[in-house]
């Protein structure tokens, strides 16, 4: 915990997730000098990054001075273990296996957990997405008892718990004889129909490419109704590669199961950076005063002009166990308003940078053998 | 688009391909029938219309740099390679990498340790499947397909599409009669169109494909199992230096290499290193500031880069910085390059784009652990090591993976002939067809009637099924049928003389394939006599002056492995007792008279040479001889050097148990038979220039039983001529040179005999002689002998020979006559060691 977790703690308590106002800008800059003295006092990693750079946290006064934070990579956390408190303070660590083999991470002491639990459930109620009625979950996702997969089971107890928890099922159960997950997409579908008569809501979570593979193999359009939801993440790959449009899916979910457009909603989030970035009513990815989302010229790093495309650089304020509050991703994105009546910029995710695509040789071998 | 001489705008449909494939199997028989040097003559002339490249498209680097993304000067950089790509020397070299003889890619042609002939055919349609990181891969791509013979069909990559079509019509305009023009199409199609893909690899013969793993797998991916695919994948490439390399060079020097490896084609290259290994006890921030500086002053700029590469470097960057905080590595940046100490051991791949990590080994097998997981990707290796750790650092990186070693800073240079990835890439490209034609000496003679126009004319192109159907051949035949007794498919070789003493000058031709197969049969008796490989020979044949004895010999012993002395027997005395001195070899080689000078001269040394072996041709080496070798160069065995004549070519060999003249038959080419005492023999060493029947006028006794040494290959012993020429003084002298000189002096014996007396150092003749009443005056006697015979002439005085020759008169009746015929011997040797 930092010396002073007073203006964190006032961030997170004081103010809406949404809430743009000066007062609660401002709080988040407190909160992130705060956050970056911290990591600066306690990691010499942190402090030798910001001193190459030549700016001392302490210099972080207003917005403006955001821009000048320096970064660390997220291939740095996948490759290094960087913690800025002891081992044994750590309580929870999140991880999953990325798309291209590597560990993402993420370790977080008790200051941090309870940190991260508020701010996922604040920003999904300020959305309108939680709500007190028991619900069922049918989640798109590898059953975490047995997967093991810390980084999952936190994403879907945060999930499933944005309601009292109904009935949850996974969809990609453990098959003894093939030792290996598979997906059943008859079982799934029976679950899905026998959950629809239960009376209950029914959140389906998860990749939107199998939820819709499910439903259109639907005899017959559901009636799941206005308290039912859709909560997709993982990207907008279909499952043979193709890119997927999220408006047809949309579309697609709220016919199939009677349920609200708005009722469908992306979300997009970082295992190393923790804040969840949800959809509002209109399907666009709200950024809370609780981080900043900074875009980045690819070609020298400097901030580009609203609107542009650039690498995204994220910083947050809530994690003192972890350095990653200044994480430049390797991600795509670009920022710009939405029309939703939430004030403060929205996030557009335009896909991973990397060169594999692009590159022959030792870019695709390296997946072999990791970084 | 560019189809078999065509430019066609509009793009590649999947319904086209039959027919595109159907016009390239047809335009392949004259593509076939195209010979390899019209097709590098026609290369060549194209190289040389390149090395003029900034005369006839100066503005090309600045086009190609809009596509490529190389700078102007590194594009300018490569384009100056075209003419070295393209040179008749460059692709010879290559060639012959593969093909020892070139022959083979135009015609059936017999291959050094083969039988029978062998031709190698095109495959047919090659598809080039190329990479897009150094444009003019995909023109080496094509040249090899070309090379081959293969109708080619070029697919190009989307970043790489200008300079092909430059290429293309650059080739166009300069080959108006389409040899190469009309027989190749440049295509492109998406990778997404699998539909396409799926078409062109299913119907051609060959893919070659450079490239990433993905693509490769694409490729072989339900590939027509008729379909070869020839795959060039993804590799990585480093470089290692030792504290011994650190040290042999100027720090400036070093990182001058360095950089050249790294920097040229931004490191895009296969062969470009990602990772420089520095052995442990170099200085870390003496090399990175070396470095530094060195990549600073590279010469060509680095192209752009994508956001895609940049985030990359970023990342590397990143990891630089932390090895830097963390103390334990180091970084240095450049406006374009980036060098990171990197701690953590093992091979990783760099970003490229002029990013070098720099990694630490104990020692080479340190090394070898490092790099051995990356065993099936590993390319080259550009080193710098001291010159006694050479040897196992390419032993233990080679058998690690590593499939190519360079010395540092000559990654890019790329010696021609060297295998890529670990195969020799146009082999692949071509159907090794044999003909073993008909085998034994009917088989020799029957290709004879076909190819040489005095046996096709002989048998009016008629087969023989006995090989009595055919006349024999004597030297003077030989000498008057001249050029007509060559083959007309022989290859490029040597004439040698192969007389002059019987009048009409004679030559003897030896194609290259023919001598080298003699020359390792040869070598092979070598090591059956006595020799072993790594022994040291002086040659003391004679060299220059069409003979051949010398350069057969250099040949055989290098096909034996054997180190040689090449010191020709015209080098004066007292200089080739000095080099036998200072070398001491095991064995010489020579005639038995210079072998017997130079052992005479040896008397006067207070310490002669010792030579174990000696080795003689050419004539008879007396008992006398022998003994003095034994006594002066304390030499164990001497034996025959082979039994062979420039005609006939190698017909025998000793074994250790051959004693005088007895030798083997090298029965596997040579058929032996014996008319009349006579030896005829037909040599299939040499088809190029097949003398069928030949009579050697050597007489040969066959020998009955068998050899201790075990060789099947009958033995002989060979008698003196039949014709009365003999080996005498190292000379060839006829009987009828003594009946002139007799002559010349006045004496008209009623009947004469030759009395040759072996048993000194050189033969002593004297001159039985009927019905004269006077001898011969042995001054006069020379003097004529000198003046009748050019050997004799050329090589010894009237001193020499006076004190060798003399003349007995003996009554009417006096000689014995034998007792069969009445008739006298000739020539009598009163030491039977004769040839």
């Amino acid at each position: 915990m930092p010396a002073d977790p007073a203006p964190i703690r006032q961030l997170f308590r004081g103010f809406d997730p949404f809430d743009w106002s000066p007062a609660a800008r401002q709080a988040f800059v407190n909160a992130f000098r705060t956050i970056s003295l911290h990591h600066y006092h306690a990691n010499p990693v942190v402090a030798g990054f910001w001193n190459a750079a030549g700016v001392h946290p302490d210099e972080l006064r207003s917005e403006k001075d955001l821009g000048r934070a320096p970064h660390l990579m997220v291939n740095l956390f996948k490759e290094n273990e960087l913690l800025s408190v002891p081992e044994e303070d750590i309580v929870l660590t999140l991880c999953s296996s990325g798309t291209t083999g590597q560990k993402s991470q993420q370790r977080l002491d008790a200051f941090s957990l309870e940190n991260i639990e508020h701010i996922a459930y604040a920003i999904h109620a300020s959305l309108g997405m939680t709500s007190e009625l028991v619900t069922n979950s049918l989640c798109f996702s590898y059953d975490p008892v047995v997967a093991a997969d810390v980084g999952t089971a936190f994403s879907d107890k945060a999930m499933t718990g944005l309601t009292p928890r109904g009935e949850i099922h996974y969809a990609f159960a453990w098959s003894e004889a093939k030792k290996d997950f598979v997906f059943s997409r008859e079982e799934t579908l029976a679950t899905l129909v026998r959950f629809s008569r239960s009376g209950r809501p029914v959140r389906m979570i998860g990749f939107p490419a199998f939820i819709a593979d499910i439903l259109q193999t639907l005899e017959r359009p559901l009636q799941l109704g206005r308290d039912s939801w859709v909560l997709t993440g993982g990207g907008w790959k279909g499952r043979a590669g193709e890119s997927m449009d999220k408006k047809q899916f949309r579309e697609l979910c709220a016919r199939a199961l009677g349920i609200p457009v708005s009722n469908v909603r992306d979300g997009f989030g970082m295992v190393e950076h923790g804040i969840p970035y949800a959809d509002c009513e209109e399907g666009h990815l709200h950024i809370p005063n609780f981080a900043r989302v900074l875009v980045r010229s690819p070609q020298d790093l400097s901030l580009v002009a609203p609107g542009e495309r650039g690498l995204l650089h994220l910083l947050c304020c809530y994690n003192t166990s972890y350095p990653a509050h200044s994480l430049l991703t390797t991600d795509y994105g670009r920022i710009r308003g939405c029309t939703c009546g939430r004030s403060g910029p929205i996030l557009e995710i335009l896909g991973r940078a990397g060169t594999t695509k692009h590159k022959g040789c030792a870019f695709q071998a390296a997946r072999l053998f990791g970084p | 688009m560019y189809v078999f001489g065509r430019f066609v705008d509009e793009p590649l449909q999947v319904d086209q391909i039959p027919a595109l494939l159907a016009e390239g199997r047809e335009r392949a028989r004259a593509l076939r029938s195209v010979p390899v040097e019209r097709i590098l003559a026609l290369l060549d002339t194209l190289g040389r219309h390149w090395a003029k490249w900034r005369d006839w498209t100066p503005g090309l680097p600045d086009e190609l740099a809009h596509e490529l993304r190389f700078s102007r000067e590194m594009i300018a950089n490569t384009l100056d390679v075209m003419p070295h790509i393209l040179s008749r020397r460059s692709l010879t070299a290559r060639l012959r990498g593969e093909f020892p003889n070139l022959r083979v890619l135009d015609d059936f042609t017999r291959i050094a340790g083969y039988e029978g002939e062998v031709r190698a055919f095109p495959r047919g349609l090659l598809l080039h499947v190329s990479a897009g990181n150094v444009f003019v891969g995909c023109i080496d791509s094509l040249l090899m397909g070309f090379l081959t013979k293969n109708i080619s069909l070029l697919k190009l990559s989307q970043r790489n599409q200008l300079f092909p079509e430059r290429f293309v019509r650059s080739l166009r305009e300069l080959d108006s009669a389409g040899t190469l023009a009309d027989h190749f199409a440049v295509l492109h199609w998406s990778r997404a169109d699998k539909a396409t893909e799926t078409a062109v690899k299913n119907g051609v013969d060959t893919i070659i494909a450079w490239g990433g793993e993905e693509m490769l797998a694409s490729y072989a991916n339900q590939l027509n199992p008729a379909t070869r695919l020839v795959d060039f994948g993804p590799r990585i490439s480093f470089q290692a230096v030792t504290r011994a390399g650190w040290e042999s060079i100027a720090p400036e020097d070093f990182a001058a290499r360095v950089a050249r490896d790294v920097c040229l084609w931004d490191q895009s290259a296969c062969a470009s290193p990602q990772n420089l290994f520095l052995e442990q006890g170099i200085d870390d921030k003496a090399v990175l500031d070396a470095l530094a500086a060195g990549f600073q002053t590279f010469g060509l700029p680095r192209g752009s880069l994508d956001d895609d590469e940049y985030v990359e470097l970023h990342k590397e960057r990143q990891r630089a910085q932390l090895s830097q905080i963390l103390g334990t590595g180091a970084i240095r940046l450049g406006d374009d390059f980036l060098l990171h100490r990197d701690p953590r051991p093992g091979i990783r791949p760099s970003p490229l784009a002029r990013t070098l990590i720099i990694k630490r080994f104990s020692s080479l097998e340190d090394l070898t652990r490092q790099i051995e997981p990356w065993r099936s990707y590993l390319q080259t290796c550009s080193y710098l090591a001291g010159s006694d750790e050479r040897e196992r650092l390419t032993d233990l990186l080679g058998a690690a993976g590593v499939s190519r070693f360079v010395t540092l800073g000559h990654v890019a240079d790329g010696l021609n002939g060297s295998p890529h990835d670990n195969r020799y890439a146009l082999r692949e490209l071509v159907r090794f067809v044999s003909d073993e034609g008909e085998p034994g000496v009917l088989g020799f003679v029957n290709q004879a009637i076909a190819n040489v126009p005095h046996y096709r004319v002989l048998r009016a192109g008629r087969r023989v099924s006995s090989l009595n159907d055919l006349p024999t051949l004597n030297a003077s035949a030989v000498a008057n049928l001249g050029p007509t007794l060559l083959s007309t498919k022989r290859g490029a070789g040597r004439f040698f003389s192969s007389g002059g003493t019987t009048g009409k000058p004679k030559y003897s031709f030896y194609s290259h394939e023919n001598f080298t197969r003699i020359a390792h049969f040869h070598g092979q008796a070598f090591l059956g006599a006595g020799l072993c490989p790594g022994d040291m020979v002086a040659n003391l044949f004679v060299a220059g002056g069409l003979w051949s004895s010398f350069l057969a010999v250099e040949k055989a012993l290098e096909a034996a492995g054997i180190t040689s002395l090449p010191v020709g027997g015209q080098t004066e005395g007292g200089v080739i007792l000095e080099i036998l001195l200072h070398f001491q070899p095991r064995a010489v080689l020579g005639i038995p008279s210079l072998l017997v000078e130079l052992a005479e001269k040896s008397r006067s040394l207070a310490r002669p040479p010792i030579v174990p072996l000696v080795f003689y041709a050419g004539e008879p080496l007396a008992e006398g001889a022998r003994a003095l070798l034994r006594t002066v160069w304390k030499t164990e065995a001497v034996r025959s050097a082979g039994y062979a004549s420039v005609d006939a070519g190698f017909i025998g060999y000793p074994c250790v148990h051959c004693t005088g003249t007895e030798h083997h038959l090298a029965a596997e080419y040579v058929h032996l038979e014996i008319i009349d005492e006579e030896a005829v023999v037909t040599s299939m060493f040499r088809p190029d220039h097949p003398l069928i029947r030949y009579a050697t006028g050597d007489r040969v006794l066959l020998l009955e039983g068998t050899c201790p040494c075990g060789s099947p290959d009958p033995r002989f012993m060979l008698q003196g001529r039949v014709d009365g020429v003999m080996n005498l003084w190292g000379c060839r002298v006829a009987l009828q040179d003594f009946d002139n000189a007799l002559a010349a002096c006045g004496l008209m014996p009623t009947a004469r005999q030759l009395v040759i007396d072996d048993s000194g150092a050189q033969p002593l003749v004297t001159l039985r002689l009927e019905g004269c009443t006077q001898k011969a005056d042995p001054a006069t006697l020379a003097a004529a002998l000198i003046k009748l015979n050019p050997d004799l002439r050329a090589t010894r005085d009237q001193s020499f020979l006076c004190a060798l020759i003399g003349c007995e008169l003996v009554p009417e009746g006096g000689i014995a006559r034998l007792p069969r015929t009445g008739k006298i011997r000739p020539i009598v040797r009163t030491a039977e060691h004769s040839q």
